[in-house]
Formats: C-alpha cells, sequence, structure tokens
C-alpha cells in the first residue's frame, strides 16, 4: 500500500521536472543594468553594463542598495490576435515592469510599513499596442532595501507558449502549498483530536503536530504581504513552525526505529524553541543569525532522522520502514535544496522550493503507516474481542451445563429424599397398619365391622398423604382445612362437635411436606381415637404459634372418659405412632388424660420463624 | 310436601346400592332412576331432568362432566352432586364448570348423602379447603387477561373473601363468623360461585369459539 502511494506521489510530481527545451527560446538571459534613480525608462544611450541573469546582487553588489533598471532587449513579431505576454518565475521583491517605455504592471515592493516577499510567479499580457514588430525593450526597476536579491531570468514570448509555464509555476509554487495548507491543517485537527480524546500512544501526537506545523510552515508560501508590525511575529511563526515539524517528525522517526531514551522529546522540544525564543527576543537583529544557523540545525535533525529510519530499516525490512527512509531522504534532500536556495548558494535561485512536496511525501507516507497500524490494532482489538466473546460464550455454555448437571443431580436427589419418604411412611404407617390387620383377618380375630375401621383408617392414612405431598398444595394449613372438612361428617355422623380454632396464625406457614405430614397424623390419630374410643361430646383443636421459642403448638382436647396413657393396653398403637412420629420431626408430644378429658398437645418447633 | 327427585349414575354396584338405599330411606327423597353407565344416564334426562344429579365422573363408557353439561343446559336449577374418591380436585373442579354444584366423598357416612341433598336444595354447596383455593386461582386468573369480555374478577369481593378463608380452612360456621353472616349464607355465596363459575366457563367457551370462528 505504501509502496504505490509512493509511486503515484512521484508521478504525480513528475510534470515537475518536465521543462520543454523549445521553451527555452522565450527565455532572456542576458540583460544590461543599471543604477539609476529615474522614475521612467532611462534612455539606451545611458550606460548600461551587460550582466547575465539571474542576477545575485550578494554576489555581484554587495553592499549596494539604492534603485536598479534592467533591460531586456527582445525580437517580437507582430501577429493580430496573438498577444505577447511576459513571465517572471521569481519576482521576490517586486518591482516596476516596463515594455517599451510603457509601464506594464507594478508588483508590490516592500516598504511603506509592509513587508513583501512574492513566492507566486508574475505573467503579465503587453498590450498589442505597446508591442513593436521587431526590435522591443522589456525593463524592471527595483527598488533595493537591502542587498539579499536576485534579478532572475525573464520569458517574453506569445502568450500561448509563455502562459503554460507560467500556470503550471503558479500551480505548483502557489495553489499546491495552499492545497497543502489545506489538508495538513484540516488532518492535524482531525489527528490532534483523536489522539487527545483517545490518549492513544505518541506516535499519534506527534503525526498530528508534524501536519500543524507543516501546515503552519507553508502558510509562508502564501501569505505573502505582511504588515511590518506583524513581521516579527510572523517570521517567528515561521521558524516555530518549520522547527515543529522537523522535531516533531524526527522524534516520530526514532521512536519508529524503537529509540525512546528518556529525555529525547524534551531535548527535541528545547531545540525547538531555541530558534523563536531567539528572534522573539533578539528581533531582527537576530533574524539573519536565525535564519540561517537554527535552520542549518534542524538539517542536522533531518540527519537524526535518516540514521533513525536507517536503522529501522535495518532491524525491520519492512516496506514501512523503507518508505520512511525514502521519504526522509527525499525530506532531507528538499531541505538542503530549500535551504541552500534560501541562502543563494549553488542553486539556480529560480528553481522552485522543493522541500514542501518531499514534506507531503513524507506526511503521507507517515500517515498511511499510522492508518496502517491503527487499523492493525482496530483489529486486534476486534479480534480480541471476538476471542473474548467467544470464551464468555464458551464460560456460558459451561455454566448452563454445569447448572443444568447441578440441576440434575439436585433433581434426583429431591426425587430418591421424596421416595425415601414414601417408602418410610408406607412403612410405618399403612404398610404395617394393613400387615397386622391381614393377620388379624387370617386368623379370624376380625368382624367386618373392625374390617370397615381397619380400611377407613388405611384410606385416611393415604388422604393425608396425598393432601400434604402432593405437589400445588399451599402447605399444612390448607391440608389441615382439608381433613377437618373431610372428618366433620363424620363426626357429626358420630354426634360429636368438632370445633378448630386458630390463634395467631400468619398467612402461610412453612413447614416442609414431611413434617406437615407426620403432624397431621398425630392430629388424625388424636381425632380417630376420639371418634372411636373417647366417649365424648365434643372435640377442640386448637392451632397456635409461640415465640421464644418459635412453635407451631397443636392441641386436641376432648371432654370423653379419659385414658391411663401409661397404660400399654389402652394407649395401644395410636399413642405409641403419635410418639414416634413427634419423635422423628423433633416435636414435643405431651399426653394428658382423666377422667373429665384427654388433652394431647404437640409443640413443633419451627425451623425458620 | 314435595319430594326432592334424584337420579344416581354410579358404575360401581355397590355404591349403586348404597346411595339408592340411602335415598329410598327418607321420605322426602325420590329416587327418579339408578343407573351404571353415561349412555343410560343421558336416556334418562333426555326424557325428564330431575331435581338432583348424583353422578360419578369415571363412567365405563365416558365422562360424567357430559351429563352434568347436558343436564345443566336442559334444566339449569337443577343441582348436581359428584362423587369424588381423593386426590382429584381437578376433576371437581371441571364437574364444578360443567355446572355442578356439590360434591361428596365416596366414603362418607351413610347419613352424609341424604344430608348434602337437602343442604343442596336449600341453597347451598359444601366445599373444601383445596378447591376453594383452586377456585379463587381460577376465576382470578382470566381478570389478568385484558382481551377477557367480562374485564374484572367475576366474583365479588365478598366471594372472594369466603374464598380466600375457607382456602386457609375455616368452616362455614367460622367463615360466617369472621364476615358477620350466617354459616347458611356463607354457603348460599359458595353455590352462587359455582353457579359463577359454570356460567363463566360457558362464556369462555363462547368468546373462544367465536375467536376460532365457529359461532358467527
Amino acid at each position: 500500500m505504501l509502496t504505490r502511494a509512493l509511486l503515484g506521489w512521484l508521478l504525480l510530481a513528475a510534470p515537475l521536472a518536465a521543462t520543454a527545451t523549445d521553451a527555452e527560446q522565450w527565455r532572456h538571459r542576458e540583460a544590461g543594468y543599471l543604477f539609476a534613480r529615474h522614475a521612467y525608462t532611462p534612455p539606451t544611450h545611458l550606460p548600461w553594463q551587460p550582466v547575465s541573469l539571474p542576477d545575485r546582487w550578494k554576489e555581484n553588489w554587495p553592499g549596494i542598495t539604492g534603485t536598479v533598471w534592467y533591460r531586456v532587449p527582445f525580437q517580437a513579431r507582430r501577429v493580430e490576435g496573438e498577444p505577447w505576454m511576459v513571465y517572471l518565475s521569481r519576482l521576490r521583491d517586486g518591482g516596476a515592469l516596463f515594455v517599451n517605455g510603457q509601464l506594464l504592471a507594478n508588483v508590490r515592493e516592500p516598504g511603506g510599513g509592509t513587508w513583501v516577499r512574492w513566492m507566486r510567479p508574475h505573467a503579465f499580457v503587453i498590450p498589442p499596442s505597446d508591442l513593436r514588430d521587431g526590435e522591443n525593450e522589456f525593463h524592471v526597476r527595483i527598488d533595493v532595501a537591502s542587498a539579499d536579491k536576485t534579478m532572475n531570468t525573464v520569458w517574453i514570448g506569445p502568450e500561448a507558449e509563455v502562459r503554460p509555464m507560467y500556470e503550471s509555476r503558479f500551480f505548483w509554487a502557489y495553489t499546491a502549498a495552499q492545497i497543502t495548507i489545506a489538508i495538513t491543517l484540516s488532518m492535524a485537527v482531525f489527528v490532534l483530536t483523536v489522539w487527545w480524546r483517545r490518549r492513544m500512544q505518541l506516535d499519534y501526537g506527534l503525526f498530528g503536530l508534524a501536519c500543524l506545523f507543516w501546515g503552519l510552515h507553508t502558510l509562508n508560501y502564501v501569505i505573502e504581504v505582511v504588515p511590518d508590525a506583524w513581521w516579527l511575529f510572523w517570521r517567528v511563526m515561521r521558524y516555530a513552525a518549520t522547527g515543529g515539524f522537523a522535531a516533531s517528525i524526527t522524534l516520530f522517526y526514532l521512536r519508529f526505529a524503537g529509540f525512546r531514551p528518556r529525555g529525547m522529546t524534551r531535548l527535541f522540544a528545547a531545540y525547538w524553541l531555541s530558534g523563536p525564543l531567539a528572534l522573539a527576543i533578539g528581533g531582527s537583529a537576530a533574524h539573519a543569525f536565525v535564519d540561517r544557523y537554527y535552520q542549518a540545525g534542524l538539517l542536522l535533525m533531518g540527519v537524526v532522522m535518516i540514521a533513525g529510519a536507517v536503522y529501522a530499516v535495518w532491524r525491520q525490512r519492512s516496506v514501512a520502514a523503507f518508505a520512511l527512509l525514502a521519504c526522509a531522504l527525499l525530506g532531507l534532500g528538499g531541505s538542503i535544496h530549500d535551504y541552500l536556495l534560501s541562502q543563494g548558494l549553488f542553486f539556480d535561485p529560480e528553481e522552485p522550493f522543493l522541500l514542501y512536496f518531499a514534506a507531503d511525501a513524507l506526511l503521507l507516507v507517515v500517515g498511511l503507516q499510522l492508518a496502517d497500524r491503527f487499523v492493525k490494532s482496530l483489529g486486534a482489538a476486534e479480534q480480541a474481542s471476538a476471542t473474548l466473546a467467544i470464551k464468555v460464550a464458551e464460560k456460558e455454555r459451561e455454566l448452563a451445563a454445569n447448572y443444568e448437571k447441578l440441576r440434575g443431580h439436585e433433581r434426583e436427589r429431591a426425587v430418591a429424599a421424596e421416595r425415601q419418604r414414601i417408602m418410610q411412611d408406607m412403612h410405618d404407617g399403612l404398610g404395617s397398619q394393613l400387615l397386622t390387620s391381614l393377620a388379624a383377618v387370617e386368623r379370624g380375630a376380625l368382624d367386618p365391622k373392625g374390617m370397615a375401621q381397619v380400611l377407613r383408617d388405611a384410606m385416611d392414612d393415604m388422604r393425608l398423604a396425598i393432601d400434604t405431598l402432593s405437589p400445588g398444595r399451599e402447605g399444612l394449613l390448607e391440608a389441615l382445612g382439608n381433613l377437618r372438612y373431610r372428618l366433620e361428617p363424620r363426626f357429626r355422623a358420630a354426634g360429636i362437635e368438632l370445633a378448630f380454632a386458630y390463634r395467631d396464625l400468619p398467612e402461610r406457614l412453612d413447614i416442609e411436606a414431611e413434617d406437615a405430614l407426620q403432624i397431621l397424623r398425630v392430629l388424625q390419630e388424636s381425632l380417630t381415637n376420639v371418634l372411636k374410643h373417647a366417649r365424648a361430646r365434643a372435640v377442640r383443636v386448637e392451632v397456635s404459634l409461640t415465640r421464644d421459642p418459635a412453635r407451631f403448638v397443636l392441641a386436641v382436647a376432648d371432654d370423653g372418659g379419659g385414658f391411663d396413657p401409661a397404660a400399654p393396653a389402652r394407649a395401644g398403637r395410636g399413642l405409641s405412632g403419635m410418639r414416634r412420629r413427634a419423635e422423628r420431626i423433633g416435636a414435643a408430644l405431651e399426653v394428658a388424660s382423666d377422667s373429665r378429658g384427654t388433652r394431647i398437645t404437640l409443640a413443633y418447633p419451627l425451623k425458620n420463624p | 310436601m314435595s319430594t326432592t327427585s334424584i337420579l344416581v349414575v354410579e358404575d360401581e354396584p355397590e355404591f349403586l346400592r348404597q346411595y339408592c338405599e340411602a335415598i329410598t330411606r327418607e321420605p322426602d327423597l325420590r329416587l327418579a332412576g339408578a343407573v351404571g353407565t353415561l349412555a343410560a344416564g343421558m336416556a334418562v334426562i333426555d326424557k325428564d331432568v330431575p331435581d338432583v344429579l348424583v353422578v360419578d365422573l369415571g363412567l365405563p363408557d365416558g365422562s360424567g362432566t357430559q351429563l352434568i353439561r347436558a343436564a345443566a343446559k336442559k334444566r339449569p336449577d337443577c343441582d348436581v352432586l359428584v362423587v369424588t374418591v381423593f386426590g382429584d380436585d381437578q376433576h371437581v373442579l371441571d364437574a364444578i364448570e360443567a355446572g355442578a354444584t356439590g360434591y361428596i366423598l365416596k366414603d362418607s357416612p351413610a347419613g352424609e348423602l341424604a344430608r348434602c341433598i337437602r343442604e343442596l336444595r336449600a341453597g347451598g354447596a359444601p366445599i373444601s379447603p383445596s378447591i376453594a383455593r383452586r377456585l379463587l386461582a381460577r376465576m382470578r386468573a382470566p381478570a389478568e387477561k385484558p382481551a377477557q369480555p367480562q374485564g374484572a374478577s367475576p366474583l365479588t369481593e365478598r366471594e372472594a373473601e369466603i374464598l380466600q378463608l375457607i382456602a386457609k380452612g375455616l368452616s362455614f360456621a367460622d367463615v360466617g363468623g369472621a364476615l358477620g353472616i350466617s354459616a347458611h349464607t356463607v354457603v348460599a355465596h359458595v353455590k352462587k360461585i359455582y353457579r359463577k363459575l359454570s356460567v363463566h366457563s360457558r362464556g369462555e367457551a363462547v368468546f373462544e369459539a367465536t375467536q376460532l370462528g365457529l359461532l358467527k
């Protein structure tokens, strides 16, 4: 992905290098110059000195200030409907342009409280009336306030030939800078916001800062006229932007290569601030110094960046590392080129500045690299969360399975306990009852009436078991009511008044079915004893709760003849059975009987009152 | 003195004989018929529905509820006494829905059947705590469904109160004492509740049939 992007960038940049050779015929490198304060074109007979363009003042006329005129003679052929054009690739400090003595244009010059430095090219159509067939003259008048000036070559030719050169130059020198500013600044806002909000790695922040600084730096190319009052601020910002870009991008490279020594960031920040601060404090006097040495230091940073990139390539051998190295080289090359160009050294002063193309490429590659990293980390995070989700689902399933197993065990246990209980109940109650009755019948000791009683008892037992053990029953109170409902007709038939009294009972009584069954058995046994033996007129059942200790108390009192609880023959199976049941559920059974009646009290301790 | 005509439908000959004896013993009761199958019972009520129907639910050729439904339809003031063994509250409830107004345990003492019949004719109805609880649940549940035509619970507050107390195990006399009414009024209420359940269940059947498009 990175290589392709890089390739695309190079292809895009290719037209820059393509300079048509036949365009050269319109380029004028020979001129005459004259120091003269004339407001209009000085006459030809004055002592014009030949000079070849570009004319670098610093070299040719060190220390000279004043007004200088350049005279460029050119041949033209007037053709109707084919206007001619003058094109200057860079007229840094402005000036007045004349054709055959007529003012063609006045490009704003510094002075009058305004600082001017034109980065854009200039071109003007020569009015047909001013153009002669054959010999023509083009003049430029420049007011020189400082010695740091250059007069570049001049293109003069038919508009159709010259304009495309101008347009292309305008695009690359000016429009491209605007585009760069727009893109880098919006990118910076986006990346820095995301970085700040998400507290991501420093690398993202550095990239955002580099974008921000580069956008600010490139403003330098499009803001060409600044009031003098703002000039210092403007330059401080320019160096801060350039230095900030170099520092943040170099830090990014070093971190990419794996260098993260403590204090590195601070060192870079310190150097970054030094230049702008020096300029801010020293004012315009410090400008030349900062311009030369601070920027040279930034170039050194570029070398460090290259070193980092090389190290990264050596260590990682990844496409990203190679691309970053290539861009670093491009960037450093561009920087050196621009530095030398701006210092008036070595290069043709008409050449465009290169760094910002290189920097754009650099930012693009770094941005792509970060985007790639971001997407990968996002993917990793997604995968991690997906894995997590799978793991959670797995655990959930395991848990559900365990729970199901547990429930299965619980069910089995409950079923086993229930079965055990019913078995026990049958063994103690119905079973032994039927067994003894069978023995009695076989030995002929049971008459039909006794037999009916036995069967009725067995049925009562069974009813009670069904009442308490079948599911969907509400508990002891309801079973108690059912028992009473069932027994009532029998008491009515026997002419015994059956009364129930409830005291302090709650809506529900939480007593386990097994224990409830035993309690009811005791009650049933007591009541049938009353029916069978007591010769009573009334029987009263009292049901109540006591606190401290929390107990469920059941009392059955009759006004019958009573019996001797100690006499085994009389007590029979009934009383001993009741005692056994009470014992089984941890309840206390009291039997009091005299000639006025019998009272049986069962006190069952509540487990969760 | 007008006598109460009674049809007994019971497939077990021993019980059938017992019931017949219990009825013929009483001068105010008249045995209108004693049959052992659903078909025979249907044939009897086809001609004339007696004042009281004593019916066992588990008949060899079908359920007694069919007979109850037919009798209740033909003669709404007919009293139906269901003969039941233990642990079949659900069947009792079904019978009440079909139109039964009372039930009696199969092994009740000899005089109990006549007493029950007289109580029924006097406007009362027996009810056990577990039946009361089931009735409460049954008649309250539809109120929670908004689609019900009746909307609210078909029980009045007093009726629900009575059922609650009975479900808790109180006798009719106890309930009457708690509510300041006579035991006789309590049993009258219970009979009304029974009638309501059967009407209610019929209404539900109509409602469901309409939903299904069976009735226009």
